[in-house]
């Protein structure tokens, strides 16, 4: 079968994958030296951890939405956010580490068999059992951190949400459903049925004389 | 598979090589091997056409049909 011109669209994406992978090893290096030093109380009583609140918070504030000449009020119902524990204790310190590395193993796992997908595809090797296994396990691993994530927002409502008191906010059941994780997962596994199909379709184009 | 690929009875009767063949024929020696073989999952009209053509024979004489294989 005569190779085919990688198109210019696939190259792109080779490339900035190889920059998004390698920018994430630095960043991934650094997250589990942190953990490493939080797990060793390296910073002491000075930590002050900051983590993404998934639980919506009650906000209830009147706004002005300023357009062209014209203002429109407004009124901020609920939103997410982010929280700082000042003067962070150990144990919670630690507590928080766990995932952070667990998502950090995760994305770099996923990268990696991303990486050597596209890698593939770049080559001109697209309909091939490799790809194939790929997708799925990427599919699978995607299926994996949406529930991931799903089980660490219902903690965080449990545990921290449920917990938290503020003058003027109040915090919601509310989490995010994710689904972006969810469907992507579900496309991905349905693209490796697609490239199965096309890898008998070339099997058979190439014992065609 | 059912079908039989009779080529290299044709080639003896016609006193030619694989490679004579695929160099009249326009084949590659990989792909001829794959159809003498009986490894071909499909041929396209015009290779046989041209094989015919080559060999001076009909479909027949190449193909054989065989439902006990």
């Amino acid at each position: 079968m005569e190779k085919v011109k990688t198109p210019v669209s696939i190259r792109i994406i080779f490339i900035l994958n190889e920059i998004i992978f390698w920018l994430f090893n630095l960043a991934a290096i650094a997250a589990v030296v942190i953990a490493f030093l939080v797990f060793l109380n390296f910073f002491g009583d000075d930590l002050q951890l900051q983590v993404k609140l998934p639980v919506a918070f009650q906000a209830n504030l009147d706004g002005v939405l300023m357009q062209d000449n014209s203002s429109l009020n407004v009124r901020l119902l609920d939103a997410y956010g982010e929280i700082q524990f000042i003067d962070t204790p150990l144990s919670l310190a630690r507590l928080f580490m766990i995932p952070l590395l667990l998502v950090v193993g995760g994305m770099y796992f996923m990268l990696s068999i991303f990486r050597r997908f596209i890698r593939n595809v770049n080559r001109g090797l697209i309909f091939e059992a490799r790809n194939i296994r790929r997708l799925r396990v990427l599919a699978f691993s995607l299926l994996v951190f949406w529930v991931f994530w799903i089980i660490y927002d219902i903690l965080m409502l449990l545990f921290i949400a449920r917990d938290l008191h503020f003058a003027t906010l109040e915090m919601l059941n509310k989490t995010q459903p994710h689904a972006t994780l969810l469907i992507f997962a579900l496309v991905l596994w349905a693209l490796s049925h697609i490239f199965l199909r096309g890898l008998k379709l070339e099997e058979e184009a190439s014992l065609t004389i | 598979m059912a079908i039989i690929v009779n080529l290299d009875v044709m080639l003896a009767r016609r006193k030619m090589s694989l490679t004579e063949l695929s160099e009249k024929v326009g084949l590659t020696m990989t792909n001829l091997s794959v159809l003498k073989t009986g490894k071909a999952k499909a041929i396209r009209f015009s290779t046989l056409e041209r094989i015919c053509k080559t060999l001076d024979c009909q479909p027949g004489d190449i193909l054989e049909y065989s439902p006990h294989t």
